[in-house]
């Protein structure tokens, strides 16, 4: 553009330019500025020479994780866990709040919807507590209710096959009443007119919910599995790390990245090496969010998130 | 993220309890000091002759680990009463606490904190941080300028515990200490079922079988995951191992003085102690979830839940005592098991102080530091408290600590082990009558080794000390605490993936640094 042209946009639209100023800052400050950082993924760092005064040791700080054998199945584990929350999270946040929409008694409505949303105030070190006085082997809710009806006792952690579906409960159980909050809020941003039109033309409630309701929040869901997507790679720190704590015997089936890398370098305390596995994580959610970005505009342009 | 930041806090609760332990002296005391503190501590200041310049007043800021006790600001605002008189300084003390000193104590240096002091330890990282230039180096000018009573003091061997790659970065501890494991039971439950004092292993496990059979409502040893207590009184009783390699078992045998790397894990002993370690879990000894219990075994056992602990000798003194004094009834008692083996006394480097490399004072906080270790005043003001209020002197020289579990502040608990001196250091009145029998017999039993002083330097082998890291956090620590199926398998498991991650290529490392540090002795 020439620089005239530019200039006179700016006056044009200074009101404009003058509210975006203050965010614009912020992620400069915050987000762009700090980036510069990620160079020391690439150093090996001392206190002395600080991060740009630091040698560069080219790709060293990569080398623990890859060699470790371990990159691959943490970063399978990491991927499938979040596909496995964000398809199951979603779908039941559409559901319940369909459900919750549909539904007639509006202090009933309330009441269900705080309950679903209480879990999400939860920590998950309160979590990771209840968690385990759950499935204790000794003294835990479950084996002792199994014990009191005559059955062995399960020792839950150290069968690392019923984890993936205990994450993936907990999960819900904790985040799905957010998420039925937003879908809520589209929902009743429906026009009205829409079902009372269907219903004098005798749609029932089913064909109302697959004619009208679905087609109105895809737009919706496809940015909220988008904004997912973009985090991808990164493992829920909080949830694994308080659910399986030092459990190793179920690390095979529940180690994420971010566990795994924070166990390893803990004791090391080398920043080059924590960086490395930062910039890992970027890289990979960069290039999935790409494609994912690319394949929505092929099917549905408007959806897109640029 | 918050949750995760917190739970790095309480993970690091439970583990660095552990390490508390290794900053808890055991040593032998032998010369009885002085009953009294010495009133006039300008008595002991550096000679006149070179006294360095000290007209302008600097306030200098330490950092050690631990959790400020509530009296802090009193002891220390006599201590500065005294600095101000003597070097024309104040010192303020700051924590890091035990929770997140791990991920907090880089951080000091990363970010260029303006501070002084700082405690340091080689269970610490001492000798990477070094490497990093966290510390400023001390030369044999400084210090003899700035620390003449130190100089004197220190032994000659401690000072070369404290060099990393021939530089000194750190003033080390110079009392001695055992970091070796003994256990405290309940005497009356023990003698309710007719057992006789414990002296081995074998018999400490015939008290456990006691209570997993006839008492219920106690586990007889609450483990959890960072206990390592068994492998000491089981292990390390056969060998006396200096580990050279963390996460792994790789070690010196002490006893033997050729510096030849011997590797536990593949031992047939390790696996012997592997399969009773799963015996022990399958009687029920200690939870099958013991590797999620976050409760360090002390705790457990003071609360009234479980029926001994373990751990190292000043630690359980301090248990012992403490029940004692709350339930009489329990006639809690101290054992030593190692039954004549092999000990030896830690290296110095277990507990000191370091510069900041970025201290603006260095020449004014090494003469502080001068003062607290050597000038009575100052190390009874910070190891015991204000004479009086916290502590008194027995007849027989012995502290006894006033105010019980309501103390502001404790013995010991304002983190003061960095300077602990031999000489300063004093008995107490609390302890069991075995902690000072037990020391002895570890005095008389400890060889000497001048591996003891051998450093590691890993430079060379982060990647693999990485990985090696989980292999033992995966696969060692459900074999020491035998939750396991089978242990046969599982050790055969923890070696090979010991050999995947790289275990060879650190021996070999490990080994050449070891070859060239004997010849250097030569």
């Amino acid at each position: 553009m020439h620089p005239k042209r530019i200039w006179r946009d700016l006056r044009n639209n200074r009101t404009l330019y003058w509210m975006i100023l203050p965010s614009a800052v912020f992620f400069f400050v915050f987000c762009y500025f700090p980036m510069a950082g990620m160079i020391v993924a690439f150093k090996g760092y001392s206190y002395a020479n600080g991060i740009f005064g630091s040698p560069w040791v080219g790709f060293d700080n990569f080398q623990f994780f890859f060699q470790s054998g371990k990159a691959w199945l943490v970063t399978k584990n990491t991927v499938l866990y979040n596909l496995a929350f964000m398809i199951v999270n979603n779908l039941l946040e559409i559901t319940i709040a369909i459900v919750l929409f549909e539904l007639a008694g509006k202090y009933f409505k309330k009441f269900l919807q705080s309950v679903i949303f209480l879990p999400y105030f939860i920590s998950w070190v309160v979590a990771g507590a209840i968690v385990y006085n759950l499935f204790n082997f000794e003294f835990g809710a479950i084996n002792t209710f199994l014990k009191s009806i005559g059955v062995s006792p399960v020792n839950f952690y150290n069968n690392p096959d019923l984890w993936p579906y205990i994450l993936v409960f907990f999960s819900a159980w904790k985040s799905v009443g957010y998420g039925t909050v937003v879908y809520l809020a589209t929902i009743a941003g429906i026009d009205k007119e829409m079902y009372e039109a269907a219903k004098i033309d005798g749609a029932n409630v089913y064909q109302r919910i697959l004619r009208i309701t679905v087609p109105s929040i895809v737009p919706t869901i496809v940015v909220l599995l988008l904004l997912k997507v973009s985090q991808i790679a990164r493992g829920d720190f909080g949830m694994f790390y308080q659910l399986i704590g030092g459990n190793g015997p179920l690390y095979d089936k529940t180690d994420v990245i971010d566990t795994y890398s924070f166990r390893a370098l803990l004791d090391l305390q080398e920043f080059g090496m924590a960086a490395a596995v930062g910039l890992y994580q970027s890289v990979l959610c960069f290039a999935i969010i790409l494609i994912t970005n690319e394949s929505v505009k092929r099917v549905r342009k408007d959806s897109a998130l640029f | 993220m918050a949750a995760g930041l917190a739970a790095a806090v309480l993970a690091g609760c439970s583990s660095n309890s552990g390490n508390n332990s290794s900053a808890s002296p055991t040593a032998s005391e032998s010369g009885s000091p002085s009953a009294s503190p010495s009133a006039s501590p300008s008595a002991s200041a550096a000679p006149e002759a070179n006294k360095p310049d000290t007209s302008k007043e600097v306030k200098l800021k330490m950092y050690l680990i631990g959790d400020a006790p509530k009296d802090l600001g009193l002891v220390y605002d006599e201590v500065n009463k005294l600095m101000k008189k003597d070097i024309n300084a104040t010192i303020e003390p700051m924590f890091l606490s035990w929770g997140d000193y791990a991920q907090k104590y880089p951080l000091l240096f990363a970010t260029g904190e303006d501070f002084d002091l700082v405690f340091s330890a080689n269970w610490n990282k001492y000798g990477a941080q070094a490497d990093k230039g966290a510390f400023l180096e001390l030369t044999p000018e400084m210090l003899n300028t700035y620390m003449p009573q130190t100089m004197q003091e220190m032994p000659p061997e401690a000072w070369e515990q404290a060099k990393v790659k021939d530089k000194i970065y750190m003033v080390p501890s110079s009392y001695k200490e055992f970091s070796h494991t003994v256990v405290g039971v309940r005497g009356d439950l023990r003698e309710k079922y007719g057992i006789a004092e414990l002296k081995t292993v074998d018999d400490f496990e015939k008290y456990l079988d006691a209570i997993a059979k006839n008492e219920p409502g106690l586990v007889p040893f609450d483990a959890g995951a960072s206990t390592y207590a068994t492998g000491d009184l089981i292990i390390n009783t056969e060998f006396t191992p200096k580990l050279i390699i963390g996460s792994s078992g790789v070690s010196i045998d002490l006893k033997d003085t050729s510096g030849k790397l011997i590797d536990i894990s593949q031992t047939p002993q390790y696996m012997e102690y592997a399969k009773k370690m799963a015996d022990w879990n399958k009687k029920g000894y200690w939870s099958k979830n013991a590797l999620l219990n976050k409760t360090p075994i002390k705790d457990s056992f003071l609360a009234g839940k479980s029926a001994s602990m373990a751990g190292n000798l000043l630690d359980m003194s301090l248990g012992i005592a403490t029940a004692n004094q709350n339930h009489p009834e329990w006639k809690a008692e101290l054992f030593d098991l190692y039954n004549g083996a092999a000990t030896f006394v830690n290296p110095y480097t277990g507990n000191g102080v370091s510069i900041n490399a970025n201290s603006k004072n260095p020449e004014r906080a090494l003469m502080a530091l001068d003062l607290l270790r050597n000038n009575e005043a100052y190390f009874n003001l910070t190891t015991y408290g204000i004479a009086g209020t916290h502590y008194e002197m027995t007849a027989d020289g012995k502290v006894q600590a006033l105010g019980g579990t309501e103390s502001g502040f404790k013995v010991d608990s304002g983190s003061p082990w960095g300077w602990r001196t031999a000489a300063l250091y004093k008995p107490q009145a609390d302890q069991p009558p075995a902690f000072k029998a037990i020391q002895d017999t570890w005095a008389k039993t400890a060889v000497t080794n001048p591996l003891l002083n051998f450093v590691f330097d890993t430079t060379n082998v982060k990647n693999e000390l990485a990985a090696l890291k989980n292999v033992a956090e995966q696969y060692r620590t459900p074999i020491t605490l035998g939750v396991v199926d089978d242990p046969v398998a599982a050790v055969n498991t923890l070696n090979a993936k010991y050999k995947e991650a790289g275990l060879e290529k650190v021996v070999t490392e490990a080994q050449k640094q070891i070859d060239a540090f004997l010849q250097g002795q030569k």
